[in-house]
């Protein structure tokens, strides 16, 4: 009985929701304000520092981690891997210039019909130029993303979906969909713990909320003990609730990539973050 | 005797008969729980365990213990149909959540 | 199956002492007991990352404090229902469906219940 009444109840609700049709630029309105609603205090150029943006005692704790970034290491190391030719003489400014280029990902490749990341496309200068790819989750692909995204500080988050074609804003759809979804045995979605749970705890540990979160990546994690990319966390979060996770880089983050720093325009590129 | 060799070569190859037919069946069983994993997976709605679930069944059953075999096969076969109705149900529900 | 075998024994036992008298709080005692430690267990119930409840150090915020159960809640297959599956009442919710995607069993699910019941 009751079942029925919450099913129909659902239904009603679906059906109420999809009547309407929402823009990117309408989702990411009403994206900001569910956040600033909730989180009044939080002035809107904060949220790009995730859980240290609501949760005050560890933010002390930050700030004092951050007079002596563990993410230097990487960022010299990215550096210098950065400047080093490779076999055939070119080297990635051949693709990246001097390399300050995190503020033009990720975007819409309309040719190829798919979104291209910074560190798809770190993979596939090397590829182009002879080179073996790198792992996707650490290490040296973290490091030249560690570099670009520190000498890029400061640009703005400004991702473009192409209204002249449908299949970049199926793509955006398509990450969205995946952002509200319940998976996994636990069943939650990411919209779950990073909205209607952020800034609550789970015991010790607080949820930030998704508003930012797409803005500090490469991230030194604590616990990882070292840097890793945005897409590693992707994959976490989704183990996290007993879901299988997707493969790095693939159809699924790259498209979630996409929608999740959509969300994030008009914050300010501030990689490579520290974490817990 | 020979008597009872014959019935003895009978009870063997019974015996045989019946661990390839429990093989048989485990077979069917896993391809069957592997099919619905798939079938999850493609609606994006794969667990974390199942896959682990049904590679530890195998070893299990490489083992001769089939009844530990079989309850894994069966417990992997639920978490994919498990995740098949949560996809299903989310493909309705999940625009709910939508801040508007 | 021997485990199954010995609960289903033990319930029988307990039952029929029960009808008796005395035996049955030694048997309740035992299941809350263990209804506790699922609840508290990180990989188990782990009720406490978003309920405040008993003793429980640190309790997430995210759900109701666990209070008052007999009174709220005098129905107890209603109860159970909220614990095996939550998404009857709610479709949204956060908190996991237990009973529904088996990620604690019936025998688990019912100890939690009778703990709760002491709350
Ligand atoms: C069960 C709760 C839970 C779910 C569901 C979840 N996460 Fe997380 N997530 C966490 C926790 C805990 C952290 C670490 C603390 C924090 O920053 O919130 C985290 C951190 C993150 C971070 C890093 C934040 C930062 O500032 O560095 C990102 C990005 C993220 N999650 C994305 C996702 C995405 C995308 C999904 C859906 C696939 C998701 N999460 C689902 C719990 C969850
Ligand atoms: C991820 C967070 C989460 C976890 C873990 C969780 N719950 Fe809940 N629970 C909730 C929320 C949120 C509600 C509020 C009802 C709703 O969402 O529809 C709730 C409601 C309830 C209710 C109804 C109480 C009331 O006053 O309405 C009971 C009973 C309950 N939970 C028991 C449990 C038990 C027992 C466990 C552990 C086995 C548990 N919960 C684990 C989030 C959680």
């Amino acid at each position: 009985m009751l079942k029925k009444y919450a099913l129909l109840l659902g239904a009603v609700l679906a059906l109420a929701w999809s009547s309407t049709y929402a823009s990117p630029e309408d989702d990411r309105m009403a994206f900001e304000n569910y956040f600033t609603t909730k989180f009044p205090g939080v002035p809107l150029n904060d949220f790009k520092n995730g859980i240290y943006s609501v949760d005050p005692v560890a933010r002390a704790d930050w700030e004092q981690i951050e007079e002596f970034p563990p993410y230097e290491l990487a960022v010299d190391a990215g550096e210098a891997e950065y400047n080093k030719p490779f076999a055939n003489g070119k080297s990635y400014s051949d693709c990246f210039g001097d390399g300050a280029v995190r503020g033009q990902y990720p975007y819409w490749d309309g040719e190829r019909k798919e979104v291209i990341t910074l560190e798809l496309a770190i993979n596939e200068c090397r590829t182009s130029n002879g080179e073996k790819p790198l792992k996707w989750n650490k290490g040296k692909i973290a490091e030249l993303s560690a570099y670009m995204s520190y000498i890029s500080r400061g640009q703005t988050v400004d991702v473009k979906i192409p209204e002249d074609d449908p299949e970049a804003l199926a793509a955006y759809e398509r990450g969205k969909q995946f952002y509200y979804t319940k998976r996994g045995q636990l069943n939650f979605s990411c919209f779950d713990c990073h909205g209607t749970g952020a800034g609550k705890g789970v015991r010790l540990e607080k949820l930030s909320p998704a508003l930012g979160h797409a803005t500090h990546w490469p991230v030194y994690r604590s616990k990882w003990g070292a840097i890793g990319t945005l897409h590693r966390r992707f994959g976490g979060c989704n183990r996290q609730v007993r879901a299988k996770n997707f493969k790095s880089q693939g159809q699924e983050y790259r498209e979630l990539e996409y929608f999740l720093t959509y969300m994030s325009n008009g914050q300010e590129f501030n990689g490579p973050g520290a974490r817990r | 005797m020979k008597k009872y060799v014959m019935s003895s070569l009978l009870a063997l190859s019974f015996a045989v008969a019946g661990t390839s037919l429990a093989g048989d069946e485990f077979e069917a069983a896993w391809q069957a729980a592997d099919d619905k994993r798939k079938e999850a997976a493609s609606m994006k709605s794969e667990w974390r365990d199942t896959k682990k679930m049904l590679d530890k069944a195998k070893q299990v059953a490489e083992k001769g213990d089939m009844d530990a075999a079989m309850t894994l096969v069966a417990m992997a076969h639920e978490q994919a149909a498990d995740g098949i109705a949560q996809a299903e149900r989310e493909a309705v529900m999940w625009i709910t959540r939508v801040p508007r | 199956m021997i485990k199954k075998t010995l609960m289903v024994l033990s319930l029988a036992i307990a039952m029929t002492l029960g009808s008796f008298g005395g035996g049955i709080a030694l048997a309740d005692e035992e299941a809350v007991n263990q209804g506790k430690s699922v609840a508290f267990n990180r990989q188990k119930g782990n009720c406490l990352s978003c309920h405040m409840m008993d003793d429980g150090d640190q309790p997430g915020t995210q759900g109701p404090p666990l209070v008052a159960m007999k009174l709220r809640f005098p129905d107890r297959e209603n109860l159970r229902s909220r614990i095996y599956n939550p998404l009857e009442f709610n479709p949204n919710t956060i908190m996991p469906p237990f009973g529904l995607h088996n990620i604690l069993s019936d025998e688990e699910i019912d100890a939690i219940v009778e703990y709760l019941y002491t709350l």
